[in-house]
């Protein structure tokens, strides 16, 4: 299993620029983050207590797994991502990467690595109602509907 | 609400990838999870609409795997199998083809530049093979890009 250590010093940083009320920390199998105040911290929700918690969130700060993001885009949230790295053994190959670049282009996503820490303002990425990604998923939905009912596969 | 299709994924994005992509015909689709982690699986809506099969990735329980989808398959008899991967798309595909169902794989939208193992292991055995990316056409000449990423 792969540690991202990273990510808690991403989490850390934003947590002592932004100071919530309250923080729900999913470490995974790094190890359990030290020295965040206010932090709620389990290895892993389920599936539920996920939904729930993303539902109810106004920032979402994750690593760049599918999963996650897509979920993020789901609820309005402009995910915050830390892409795993195949040279730290973050992970088995470059796929975390590759979706951060693309998603990065239709700015449905921030990428903290590449982060203006000085001017950045962390009020843009609260929860939008644009709904952006959302649709954006939606039309995904849409068009393999009628891609498959093309042909008559449905 | 007849469940005529199978959507089959490992949990984890692959299976919020599925969600999406069937989102606007899910009353037909039964969901097959391979639970990987089962303490994660635990907080699924596990009932009439998703199943859970063991999550193999080789060895004994990727053979059980063949059995469990025999079993799935004789009961239910879908008419089609749509997975997204990971591996558990195997030995779903394969039971599928001596059942005569037709099967349709999509590629993950993380895969931008290269494909996944899963997708170079079930291209062969897969009706319709869906890709995000017009890079992975050059490698898998049926391929149709859903929507494009590049």
């Amino acid at each position: 299993m792969h540690q991202f250590d990273r990510l808690n010093e991403y989490v850390l940083k934003i947590v002592s620029i932004i100071d919530p009320a309250e923080c729900i920390y999913q470490y995974g199998h790094s190890p359990i983050p030290q020295g965040i105040s206010k932090v709620k911290a389990s290895s892993f929700l389920t599936e539920i207590e996920f939904r729930a918690a993303i539902q109810s969130a106004d920032l979402f700060v994750t690593h760049a797994g599918a999963g996650n993001i897509l979920q993020g885009l789901e609820v309005g949230l402009v995910p915050l991502v830390v892409p795993r790295r195949p040279e730290l053994q973050e992970h088995l190959d470059a796929h975390q990467l590759e979706l951060t670049e693309f998603l990065q282009k239709k700015n449905f996503l921030i990428n903290l690595e590449d982060m203006d820490w000085v001017n950045c303002d962390f009020s843009n990425f609260v929860k939008s109602q644009r709904g952006d990604g959302k649709s954006y998923l939606e039309s995904i939905g849409t068009r393999f509907f009628q891609m498959l009912n093309m042909e008559n596969y449905l | 609400m007849v469940k005529d299709i199978f959507v089959v994924s490992s949990t984890g994005g692959h299976y919020v990838e599925a969600q999406i992509l069937t989102r606007f015909f899910s009353s037909r689709c039964m969901y097959i999870i391979s639970n990987k982690n089962l303490f994660r699986a635990n907080g699924f809506e596990r009932g009439k609409d998703v199943k859970v099969v063991f999550h193999g990735v080789k060895g004994f329980k990727l053979f059980l795997n063949f059995f469990e989808f025999f079993y799935l398959y004789l009961v239910y008899r879908p008419r089609l199998v749509i997975s997204t991967g990971a591996s558990v798309a195997f030995p779903s595909f394969i039971v599928a083809k001596i059942f005569g169902i037709k099967t349709v794989f999509v590629e993950s939208i993380t895969r931008v530049r290269s494909p996944s193992k899963t997708a170079r292991l079930v291209y062969r055995i897969s009706d319709r093979f869906f890709v995000f990316s017009g890079e992975l056409v050059t490698e898998f000449a049926k391929a149709e890009v859903l929507v494009s990423i590049d």
